[in-house]
């Protein structure tokens, strides 16, 4: 019954890039329709915590699950399966350049489910109307200024039909006219959609508005987690203070 | 970190920005018609006997050409993503071959073929030459491949697996399609280059256009006028072939 609930568990998940431990056992829970924002300073694990919970990174020990299903690093179809449930947007866009807005979103409903094209494009209209992109369906990415790209980056994350989007600093390439049309597509998404969302992010107003959990991370462990009110306003460890005192 | 020098290793292919190159380009390709036509028009003796002659030479060579650079093209292709595979072995063979083939001159390569395994296994000399050709520019070839795949931004390979692509389906849709419009001028440098090394294989008794030169100077004695005659051809062709790479490059491109 309360598992439903539930769309990811970490639980003691350690990961080590060479000589540094990037995360060091963690536990994190993520229930349905929760927005949860990771902050902390570069270095600190964030981009790895979210990047273990599509299976980008597989993890040294401890266990991942989503939506019920463990992440197996030796077995590929359980990672198939995870990305399945999860969309993700980067920092950098990575967008296609080589094929149009439309078929940026399509081509993954088209090769990877096999949808027609016909009707990928049935689902990926709605998608662009979503973030206010329709009219760009045909240019190319180059033709997008950064705000528009990190919008059509989103209806791409969405169109596989995620159960959770992950957001890996998702404003920190943009300039700062462009920060808030994309800020505000992700509001959306909360308040509208109810999706649950991961978020690493340095928009401290953004976290506190939209957040239901925020997480602050450093050198691979949580050190404070709960209500965002609390934990980025009036944090109670010293660790915590220190950053933020840094950042605002 | 220290700075590197750019410079045309091949044929100038020249680009839009470059308004020297283009100027240089006009220049020779127009005076080589040029003088070729002149010559030919106002001293038919011997030009036009020699043109006649060695015509049959410039379909061979094209004939070459494009066949070793269409089987280097898939033998370069293969080899190239040997080179990225992340399997050991494969890895192993194609750095291998793509190492000892460029480290044989092009033309030791073609003795050896012909002469060396050519007569143990009685292969032709047309096929030995093509073969020898093809295995030489597949290596250089390979090497602009892998290259090519290494120099897209890992982001877009994240990307791909983060919607559910396999790894080989990323490289199929979305990493290879990406890598060919970079890699063209390379591509097009090196079937350039190959056009020009093809006249090596006059040494193997394959009557390209080099060798109908040599056949019709020995017996002529016209070696000044022949060899003028075969070099204005040779820049004809090439310099031809590096306005269609440029242009050709100028319609893939996404860059803007």
């Amino acid at each position: 019954m309360k598992n439903n609930n539930i769309i990811v568990t970490m639980e003691n998940v350690s990961k080590r890039f060479s000589s540094v431990l990037a995360l060091d056992k963690v536990n994190l829970q993520v229930r349905k329709a929760q927005v949860v924002v990771i902050v902390g300073p570069s270095g600190s694990g964030k981009s790895t915590l979210l990047r273990c919970i599509n299976g980008l990174e597989l993890v040294d020990s401890g266990t991942v699950q989503i939506n019920g299903q463990y992440i197996d690093s030796h077995n590929q179809t359980s990672i198939y399966t995870a990305r399945e449930h999860t969309g993700m947007v980067f920092q950098q866009f990575n967008l296609f350049p080589h094929i149009k807005v439309i078929d940026n979103i399509t081509l993954a409903l088209r090769k990877v489910k096999k949808i027609p094209k016909k009707q990928a494009e049935e689902i990926a209209i709605p998608l662009l109307k979503k973030v206010f992109l329709l009219d760009k369906k045909n240019v190319y990415p180059n033709e997008l200024s950064g705000g528009q790209k990190q919008r059509v980056a989103i209806a791409r994350a969405l169109a596989v039909n995620p159960s959770i989007m992950l957001f890996d600093e998702p404003t920190s390439a943009l300039d700062p006219e462009m920060i808030k049309e994309v800020l505000d597509v992700m509001n959306d998404l909360a308040e509208k959609d109810n999706m649950t969302m991961v978020i690493v992010s340095h928009e401290m107003g953004f976290a506190r508005s939209i957040a239901n959990l925020a997480v602050f991370m450093d050198q691979g462990k949580i050190i404070e987690s709960g209500n965002p009110e609390i934990v980025l306003y009036n944090p109670q460890k010293e660790r915590t203070k220190k950053f933020l005192e840094h950042i605002i | 970190m220290a700075s590197t020098i750019k410079y045309s290793d091949s044929t100038l292919i020249p680009s839009k920005e470059n308004k020297h190159a283009i100027f240089a380009w006009y220049l020779s390709f127009f005076s080589a018609i040029a003088i070729t036509m002149s010559l030919v028009f106002f001293k038919p003796d011997p030009f036009q006997e020699i043109i006649w002659f060695v015509s049959d030479g410039i379909i061979r060579t094209f004939q070459i050409t494009i066949s070793a650079m269409f089987f280097a093209l898939i033998i370069g292709f293969f080899s190239g993503l040997g080179q990225i595979a992340r399997n050991r072995l494969l890895n192993t063979i194609s750095t291998v071959y793509v190492e000892v083939v460029r480290g044989i001159p092009l033309l030791v390569q073609l003795m050896y073929l012909y002469y060396g395994l050519g007569k143990l296994l009685s292969i032709g000399e047309l096929p030995a030459a093509i073969a020898a050709i093809s295995i030489c520019y597949a290596a250089y070839l390979s090497e602009i491949f892998r290259a090519g795949i290494a120099a897209i931004p890992k982001g877009q390979m994240e990307a791909a697996l983060a919607l559910g692509f396999s790894r080989k389906k990323a490289l199929f849709y979305l990493i290879i399609p990406q890598t060919f419009r970079m890699i063209l001028p390379p591509l097009g440098n090196q079937f350039i280059a190959l056009l020009k090394d093809s006249s090596l294989v006059s040494i193997l008794a394959v009557s390209d256009l080099l060798r109908r030169g040599r056949e019709f100077a020995s017996v002529s004695f016209k070696y000044f006028e022949t060899y003028t005659l075969v070099a204005l051809i040779y820049l004809i062709i090439t310099l031809f072939l590096s306005k269609l790479v440029a242009l050709l490059e100028d319609k893939f491109s996404y860059e803007e």
